[in-house]
């Protein structure tokens, strides 16, 4: 079974984890564009930042048999900081029109001051502008309300369900969401939002129809393996193959296939892997490895 | 505009279907608009692979002598070459400048296209700054776009950076067959850096690769 992670910031991982989410079956991922830990101050590092996810990270991961997507945004933390946020808005369009882009995203709440308010609403309006779908983070704390509040903007920019995905849910969150006709994603974390045993649970109450599961790996505690531990646990808890697949497979390519911008039959067929294309001194291989080839 | 990059276009737009080629007369026409716009131009070298996907490229012989060499290349890479030529030709004295910025927001992609298109454009030694820089790409796809199947480095690089360039082909193991024009470019500080490479190599007990002593004999 191909596994398809929708939220994962390659970025911040190492080549092991590329390695072992090859040989799990992961074969496809989206790397939303997010909150880097420490505070940007300049427009221009959300720029680099934005071609390193369309550039170098994207060939990273094609040397795994990983096809790499990403989703480009101006994240709900620093909509708070006026050195940034208007210019980062201008730029935006520009980098949401290239290939492999195939969401605006992660925007949303964290504090849900007026300046997120604005930016996510601006931010929904260019996703509609140029026929995208949005990836909304909710946030850690007041996530209930702060879902609702995510909802609701959806509903009064009259932004086509369809193709919104909330994501970060929990069990109080998920029922708000599938009431509406948007997505719901699962972060699955080592200790916080949510984990295998609960997913399992989840699944089993409410069924697969549009429920995604991630890993939401970044530089902080968390496993880039969530995707994979995931189903096997779905497996383990006896839920039929088919319902497996449908999380972790076919429910993130039907909608970021929304995009216009993935190849959906050509997933279907594995991703070959062609590591000789190296590079010594910066190449994810060094000298004395022996390229991996797979057609 | 120089006379290849006017019959890459009328052959692109013999080729395409009617839809597609509607798609490129319009952005063409956009791009002309004078006073010149960058960000037209950079929105249509963006959406040019996905308005034209799925179209196969041209046949060798209906390339211009440039582009024979290169592998497999679709419509859309084709098309971003045509759109580049008519925006560096719109953009007047300005072009260096359009072409590094198209080449620094460029994904991969776009930016193997700006370098397959340098010998197309008129006075391509305006432009070697940008081919010279991206030498230093790790992407590899964008390095080869440079140093492989293709003549402008050997046209238009100073000698340190042709070297540069060979070395680093043959650190990520490209055969040098492919780097165009090197045994016309070949020289004695050229031949020393190989062997110097092939020297370290061999105290480390590595392989040393055959094109070192093939390209560069004593």
């Amino acid at each position: 079974m191909q596994l398809f992670d929708p939220h994962i910031h390659m970025t911040s991982r190492t080549t092991d984890d590329y390695q072992a989410m090859a040989a799990a079956g992961v074969t496809v991922l989206v790397e939303p564009a997010f909150w880097l830990g420490q505070p940007r101050t300049q427009v221009g590092s959300f720029e680099d930042y934005f071609l390193g996810l369309l550039g170098w990270e994207r060939f990273r991961a094609s040397q795994f048999g990983i096809k790499h997507y990403c989703t480009l945004a101006l994240n709900p933390k620093e909509a708070n900081d006026p050195r940034v946020a208007d210019g980062v808005l201008e730029m935006l369009p520009r980098y949401l029109a290239k290939d492999g882009v195939v969401a605006v995203g992660e925007i949303g709440f964290d504090d849900m001051t007026p300046a997120e308010d604005r930016y996510f609403a601006a931010q929904i309006e260019i996703a509609k502008e140029l026929d995208l779908p949005v990836m909304v983070h909710t946030p850690h704390r007041d996530k209930k309300r702060g879902t609702e509040r995510s909802l609701a903007l959806v509903k009064e920019q009259r932004f086509p369900e369809e193709k919104v995905l909330i994501d970060h849910n929990t069990e109080e969150t998920l029922p708000l969401v599938l009431a509406t006709g948007c997505w719901a994603g699962h972060s699955i974390y080592p200790h916080t939002k949510m984990d295998e045993a609960r997913m399992v649970a989840l699944v089993k109450q409410y069924g697969t129809d549009r429920i995604l599961v991630n890993s939401a790996a970044d530089w902080g505690v968390s496993d880039a393996l969530k995707v994979p531990k995931t189903a096997e646990a779905m497996r383990a808890a006896g839920i039929p193959e088919a319902d497996i697949e449908k999380v972790v497979w076919d429910n993130p390519l039907v909608f970021f296939a929304q995009s216009g911008r993935i190849d959906v039959e050509a997933h279907r067929k594995a991703t070959g892997i062609d590591q000789t294309q190296k590079f010594e001194g910066n190449s994810v291989l060094r000298g004395g490895q022996a390229p991996l080839v797979r057609p | 505009m120089s006379s290849d990059a006017s019959a890459l276009r009328q052959q692109l737009r013999s080729h395409l279907d009617a839809d597609s080629c509607a798609w490129l007369d319009k952005a063409l026409a956009s791009i002309a608009e004078q006073p010149f716009a960058e960000a037209r131009a950079l929105n249509a070298f963006a959406l040019a692979s996905r308005k034209l996907r799925g179209a196969a490229g041209l046949a060798a012989a209906s390339l211009p002598e440039a582009l024979r060499s290169l592998p497999e290349t679709g419509a859309g890479a084709l098309a971003r070459m045509v759109l580049l030529t008519a925006a560096v030709e719109a953009s007047g004295a300005a072009a260096p400048a359009l072409v590094a910025e198209l080449f620094r927001q460029g994904d991969s992609d776009e930016k193997c296209a700006v370098l397959h298109a340098l010998p197309l454009l008129d006075e391509p030694a305006r432009f070697v700054d940008v081919a010279v820089n991206a030498c230093r790409s790790s992407v590899q796809p964008v390095f080869e776009a440079v140093a492989c199947d293709t003549p402008y480095a050997a046209q238009r690089f100073g000698d340190a950076a042709f070297a540069q360039m060979v070395l680093k082909a043959l650190f990520v193991g490209i055969p040098l067959e492919r780097v165009q024009g090197l045994r016309e470019r070949t020289n004695p500080e050229l031949s020393r850096m190989a062997h110097g490479y092939a020297s370290e190599r061999r105290a480390a007990g590595r392989t040393v690769p055959e094109d070192i002593d093939r390209f560069f004999p004593r």
